[in-house]
């Protein structure tokens, strides 16, 4: 039997962040994660001979404070910048927006002078507004109602950058959050096109619609974290991110094991007093899960541990994981009509207007995958020739929506999404030697994200901030003494680390730049 | 030519809907003088009762009184002015399957009844009742207030932003963050926390999209489940319920307030637009070019009529002038009456329970029923099968009908004010058609005791009464435009960017419903700034 100081369950960056924090703060640390692969569904996997591709998300972006701070260039972290985003349009048409501002301006120019001319004063807007989240995500969330000393300094702060964008501005950021991004869009915008494109990220990774209140929040925190419009990932593909970390981790003497078994959390008189893994118990002092809260406090810690009022505000939680995931292996070049190669490194988007996108949500509120998805697609291998045999290349589609318990097959899906996307490649069948397909409830089966979600919960309003996992448990601690949460369940949710290292910081974690 | 009228008033008020009239008569009862200028025959705005056709009285657009305030009710006396307000002491809705489920004031008696669907249910209605009341009570005091600005930092703001911090701090913890979910989430989500029951989900989503054009999937709901309940909670004061002669008897109770208090009323007296000069509204010229001048001009009506065509924009800040462009007022909603020679037999009514039918019928199955009812409606459409809020007013008050029949009200959604093509004579009957169709399909004789039958679309109601897009809230419930968000950011206070101009409609705070208090708290306003 061995004995660690703290253990982590799971091993997503939000997991190696607080693993490397700890460990820098003299803890001895052992995270454990029970697939074969550092990152659970954050990895970067072989899906065919010699094709390897992202497993769940497919980018995502570190926060800049962490990869300073872990010095994570130093352990092989390298970004790929993904500064384009062109829509698909019916008759096989698409305009690509770019992170260049004049380009843009022009661009839209084309479809919607009216639309050029806000372009910029909107994502001044959208930046206000995320730049306050991205304050607001660094700090752990007020601990008290009515707010104690503490509390107040910690809203004061937030406050007074709010304050200090002007009047105007504070009220415009302050509706922004409450918004539903079709009435975001109608406010600003009068092309269909640049609306349904720009709206993408409101419901992403959610089971929603564009019309629904509050979605306006979703897109703010994408942009928050570093992937809304123009998104990133690494060389290596988005796994990399974790290799990184796992291997600063291993310079700050944090020991990792992937494969260890079904993983189970000991809990003795409400004190965890640490893990098993597979047949192994092992003590620690402290435990902290990576996992989702459902998974955590429903299969990591037996429910007759809690009380039922905590185990009915788990029950509560919204997971609704509405994201199938598809790899290809090309053996060519896809050649899609109109896209430059430029345009072939950033994000391609099928969703032609605020409404195809809502027309896609009905179809999955019933349980079903809408016959004209929204799609999202990459080719990695434009930035990084090592996914896949020469001259050959790695295509990655998100797919919304497949509701976590349709019953569509992955051939369907398969076909739907190839079929769609044959409007703009039109050889793009005959391309496919291999494919990949992840729905909902292989990510729940195989990496144990409930009902699928991605981000560790439904990204949302009310499951945010002070409400983030669960409202009273905001401050990364649980019902059950030395048993903490450090994932993306936790606020602020998604991949950048954040969770991870607000988790550290409220345990006593060092030596950080300050937040 | 225009002609100037020799009287010189105090305040002129635009538009006598009910919140205009309340209005006035606080501003009369502090020694104004007052005129009221109200476009059609009769006060009331959309708080009327009219005899569409003889003998038959129909209440063509509100319907009920569920949140109007307590305070008005006293101070301005409307009891004594002839306000009698009926409680409705049921809620019938009639399911598919020829079941049915009912809930009355007797606590017991509706337990039992949802205790005979689900057991579970009837658990937690006991608790869900106890919680939405401390939710609704916390939140109260916020409907009386004239929101802050919270960008302020005058003292009187920063007071009111204490004072609504004070509202909040109140609460325990759990009830804040029960209230921040409840504000944020669907009334679906919230109502799936705490139910099984198809039907009885079915029957409470309504209060979360009554006058809204959302579903009840849809995030922001959930405020407006609260914002009605606040109405429910009000109902112990007996302030919920049917008036005595339709809604328009409030209107006039608060007229004959107002006129007590010296309040001048004109009719058929429509405003072409505000007189401005120097940046400081002076009076107003009507449609016949009459003017009249007043040191002060409240407008009743919404903010897009308001600003949008009394007002000439070259008047106003361009910030201003696009908040009240973007406000969302697309309404859903629209009234059918029937005259009726007899009452109609629900297939689902239980024997010896046809007490049921004085008061509310809904046509809401199940969450999934409302939804699909939004959805066929949100492009520009109508609800094949439309959610209903019906009311036998006739069963209540026997004035409403001729002896031996009846007639029946029905608040509808969802139909489109965007319409695809726009509305028509054609398209009213058209979907006046599907409503008696869905209708009939719970009660079958409907067709053969159908005598007349009427129906106010957002476009009647628009053209008739003047709200824009027909919204009967004057602005869409939504959470990015209320408290002191509505109608605009830094003018959420009643007053506007012309001097001595003011609001005191429902697209300020706390918005739609007849509550009175736009007009109450516009008139605190006022004397704030003109004791």
């Amino acid at each position: 039997m061995s004995t660690y100081n703290t253990i982590i369950l799971g091993s997503s960056p939000n997991a190696l962040t607080a693993a490397c924090y700890l460990a820098r703060s003299g803890k001895k640390v052992l995270v454990l994660e029970p697939t074969e692969h550092i990152g659970g569904a954050v990895s970067t996997n072989q899906f065919a001979e010699s094709f390897k591709a992202d497993t769940g998300l497919m980018s995502g972006r570190l926060d800049a404070e962490i990869v300073k701070d872990l010095k994570l260039t130093d352990h092989g972290l390298e970004v790929v910048e993904r500064s384009a985003l062109s829509s698909l349009l019916p008759g096989g048409k698409s305009f690509t927006l770019s992170c260049d501002l004049d380009a843009t301006e022009k661009v839209i120019a084309g479809i919607s002078p009216a639309d050029a001319k806000k372009y910029p004063a909107f994502m001044n807007l959208v930046n206000l507004a995320s730049n306050f989240l991205k304050s607001a995500y660094s700090v752990t969330p007020p601990v008290n109602h009515p707010p104690s000393k503490e509390d107040v300094e910690v809203l004061s702060e937030l406050s007074a950058q709010l304050k200090g964008y002007g009047r105007r501005e504070m009220t415009e950021v302050m509706r922004l959050l409450v918004m539903s991004v079709r009435d975001l869009m109608d406010e600003w915008f009068v092309s269909p096109e640049l609306k349904g494109l720009l709206a993408t990220a409101a419901v992403r990774g959610t089971n929603q619609g564009p019309f629904a209140g509050n979605t306006t929040y979703n897109l703010l925190h994408h942009l928050a974290q570093g992937d809304g419009f123009f998104r990133a990932t690494a060389k290596g593909g988005i796994g990399a991110l974790c290799q990184a970390l796992a291997a600063a981790a291993k310079s700050y003497g944090v020991e990792i094991r992937t494969m260890c078994g079904s993983l189970s959390i000991n809990v003795a008189d409400g004190v965890a007093t640490g893990v098993t893994a597979g047949t192994e118990s092992i003590e620690a002092s402290l435990v902290i899960s990576d996992y989702d809260a459902r998974h955590t406090f429903t299969h990591l810690v037996a429910p007759p541990e809690l009380e039922p009022e905590f185990n009915r505000a788990v029950k509560n939680l919204k997971y609704r994981g509405a994201v199938a995931r598809l790899n290809f292996a090309l053996k060519e070049f896809p050649e899609f009509a109109g896209i430059t190669d430029e345009a072939m490194k950033g994000t391609l988007v099928l969703a032609p207007s605020v409404a195809y996108l809502e027309k896609a949500y009905d179809t999955s509120k019933r349980g079903d995958v809408p016959a004209q998805p929204y799609l999202e697609v990459a080719l990695p291998t434009m930035s990084d020739a090592s996914l896949a045999p020469s001259g050959k290349h790695v295509m990655s589609v998100w797919m919304q929506y497949a509701p976590c318990h349709s019953t569509a097959k992955t051939e369907h899906l398969r076909d739907l999404v190839l079929e769609q996307l044959s409007e703009f490649c039109p050889n793009l069948k005959s391309l496919v030697e291999h494919s990949q397909v992840f729905l909902p409830n292989e990510y729940e089966s195989q990496f144990h994200l409930t009902e699928g979600n991605l981000y560790g919960a439904e990204i949302s309003l009310a499951q945010s901030f002070y409400l983030r996992p669960l409202p009273g448990f905001a401050q990364y601690r649980t019902p059950i003494a030395q048993l903490y949460l450090c994932g993306s369940a936790t606020h602020p949710g998604g991949i950048s680390g954040l969770s991870g290292r607000n988790a550290a910081r409220e345990l006593g974690a060092r030596d950080m730049l300050p937040a | 030519m225009s002609k100037s009228t020799n009287n010189h008033y105090d305040v002129i008020v635009i538009g006598g809907g009910h919140n205009g009239l309340v209005n006035a008569a606080y501003l009369g009862k502090a020694g104004k003088k007052v005129l009221v200028l109200e476009q059609r025959h009769t006060v009331g705005g959309a708080t009327i009762t009219e005899e569409v056709y003889p003998g038959f009285k129909f209440l063509i657009a509100s319907y009920l009184i569920s949140l109007l305030r307590p305070d008005v009710i006293q101070e301005l006396e409307l009891v004594r002015h002839g306000l009698e307000i009926m409680p409705l002491e049921s809620t019938f809705v009639p399911l598919t399957n020829g079941n049915y489920l009912a809930d009355w004031p007797d606590h017991e008696a509706t337990r039992h009844e949802i205790e005979r669907h689900s057991k579970r249910d009837a658990e937690a209605y006991d608790e869900y009742a106890r919680v939405m009341r401390r939710l609704a009570i916390a939140l109260r005091p916020l409907l009386d207030m004239i929101p802050p600005d919270p960008t302020s930092v005058t003292p009187k703001d920063l007071e009111t932003m204490a004072r609504v911090r004070g509202v909040l701090n109140n609460m325990t913890r759990d009830d804040f963050h029960l209230l921040s979910r409840l504000m944020t989430m669907s009334a679906a989500d919230f109502l799936d926390e705490w139910f099984e029951g198809t039907a009885l989900k079915g029957t409470k989503c309504t209060s979360g999209i009554i006058g809204t054009f959302m579903g009840p999937r849809s995030p922001g709901t959930g405020y407006v489940l609260l914002h009605h309940y606040i109405g429910e909670l009000d109902g112990t004061f007996r302030a919920w319920g049917f008036a005595r002669g339709g809604t328009g008897a409030l209107s006039q109770a608060i007229a004959s307030a107002a006129r007590e208090a010296g309040v001048e009323i004109k009719t058929n007296s429509p405003v072409a637009h505000v007189n401005i000069k120097n940046g400081e509204a002076t009076g107003v010229t009507l449609e016949n070019g009459d003017e009249y001048s007043a040191s002060i001009v409240v407008s009743n009506a919404d903010a897009k009529r308001t600003f949008l065509k009394l007002i000439e924009p070259k008047h106003l800040p361009d910030d201003f002038v696009s908040d009240i462009n973007r406000f969302r007022i697309a309404s859903p909603a629209c009234k059918v009456n029937l005259a009726l020679d007899g009452l109609p037999e629900f297939t689902s009514m239980p024997k010896g329970k046809e007490a049921l039918l004085r008061g509310s019928i809904e046509i809401a199955p199940s969450i999934d029923y409302v939804e699909q009812a939004y959805d066929d409606a949100k492009y520009g459409g109508w609800s094949r099968k439309p959610f209903m809020d019906a009311l036998i007013p006739s069963l209540l008050d026997p004035g409403m009908a001729p002896p031996g029949k009846h007639v029946m009200s029905l608040f509808v959604q969802y139909a489109s004010s965007d319409l695809d093509g726009g509305w028509n004579e054609e398209k009213k009957a058209q979907f006046l058609g599907i409503v008696i169709d869905t209708l009939a399909e719970h009660a079958p004789n409907l067709k053969k005791i159908l005598i007349h039958k009427h129906i106010m679309t957002p476009w009647d109601l628009e053209r008739m009464i003047g709200l824009t897009s027909g919204h009967i809230f004057h602005g869409e419930l939504a959470l990015q435009q209320l408290f002191f968000l509505r109608p605009s950011p830094q003018w959420s206070n009643y007053r506007t960017p012309i001097k001595n101009m003011y609001m005191c409609g429902s697209s300020t705070h706390p918005g739609g419903c007849i509550t009175g208090a736009p007009g109450r708290n516009a008139a605190l306003a006022i004397l704030e700034d003109r004791p």
